[in-house]
């Protein structure tokens, strides 16, 4: 038998589910009808979107900050230091069987030219 | 309940990486350089959320993407590689965040080390301040789970990943999160008195609030 704070527990979870889309469609067209009818449920969805945009605006990793972060120094650092290191053996990997959508790939023209895109952009850059 | 679908976009991102990293495999460091490029500034927020301090970060993200190379054999692509790659950088910060304490640095200077005008700002508006001491409160993965949604943009399924987590857990963790903020910024005088003006919204950056012509 299920408790009014059970209850209210769902009703409370559906409104974050809505608010973060992620619902089923049928859920989701009660809700709307929900929103319409009362002024309590809009002032939850309301109150969940501020909540969220509040605490977004916390966010410790701001775009401004990052500004005085070198990207491309960090970047040339990281290569550097795995030029010391062993390279990963694709012989290991296979063996293991862990890469199993490598077929796939193979079959992905648009994926293809992406990356050459990319390793042309890398090699003209180098 | 649905999970939300990997959109396109995001799958021909996610193939490309396992092509990459094929190809790394093959000895193409051209290809880990792609790598490191695409999500570097990712993973460079994720270790500024938790180290709060520039150096820091970039000494995690560093660390990660060296782990990442040297583990890349163990990388079985059941998740993504973003989400891989944040598993790593999450626990390598916080590897970095205890060893900063053993050496007796203090945390508050870290963070102190990170102010300029947002803490300028979140020091006059104290529903800010009591919203962000509300998230330091909050368990570490409801606040790995909000942190990963609202700031990360992140799916519930990638949360899911990065948190070694079934779906539903990682989803459960968001709610209450997100739900008990928001009871204590419900009963937040200022708050009250931001939502009865209406006419209020949230500056993207800082968490300054500016009138809005109507």
């Amino acid at each position: 038998m299920r408790n009014e704070e059970e209850n209210n527990q769902d009703v409370e979870w559906a409104w974050v589910d809505y608010v973060e889309g992620d619902v089923e469609p049928e859920m989701k067209q009660d809700l709307q009808n929900l929103l319409r009818l009362s002024s309590d449920s809009r002032e939850v969805v309301s109150d969940l979107h501020w909540t969220k945009e509040m605490v977004k605006s916390l966010d410790p990793a701001h775009d401004e900050f990052l500004e005085k972060w070198d990207a491309k120094a960090s970047l040339e650092k990281i290569l550097k230091m795995c030029q010391t290191q062993e390279r990963p053996s694709s012989a290991r990997m296979e063996a293991s069987g862990s890469f199993s959508s490598s077929n796939d790939l193979q079959n992905s023209k648009n994926l293809r030219i992406s990356c050459s895109k990319y390793s042309k952009a890398f090699s003209n850059r180098s | 309940m649905a999970q939300r679908p990997v959109n396109e976009g995001e799958e021909t991102l996610m193939k490309a990486d396992l092509r990459l990293i094929e190809e790394v495999k093959q000895g193409n460091q051209a290809s880990f350089a792609i790598l490191v490029e695409r999500h570097q500034r990712t993973m460079m927020k994720a270790a500024l959320r938790i180290t709060r301090d520039l150096t820091a970060a970039e000494d995690v993200v560093q660390e990660t993407f060296i782990k990442a190379y040297q583990k890349l054999n163990s990388f079985e692509g059941r998740s993504s590689f973003k989400s891989w790659l944040y598993q790593i950088t999450l626990n390598t910060a916080r590897n970095k965040i205890r060893s900063y304490r053993k050496e007796n640095l203090s945390i508050e200077g870290l963070v102190l080390s990170t102010e300029g005008h947002m803490e300028a700002h979140l020091h006059r508006a104290s529903v800010f301040e009591m919203l962000k001491s509300e998230i330091d409160g909050l368990p570490e993965k409801q606040k790995q789970a909000i942190s990963l949604r609202v700031f990360d943009d992140l799916s519930f399924k990638e949360i899911s990943e990065i948190m070694d987590c079934p779906y539903d857990t990682a989803k459960a963790n968001y709610r209450h999160a997100l739900l008990k903020l928001k009871s204590k910024l419900e009963i937040h005088p200022e708050f009250k008195l931001m939502k009865d003006k209406g006419a209020y919204n949230i500056n993207e950056s800082r968490g300054t609030f500016v009138e809005v012509e109507s």
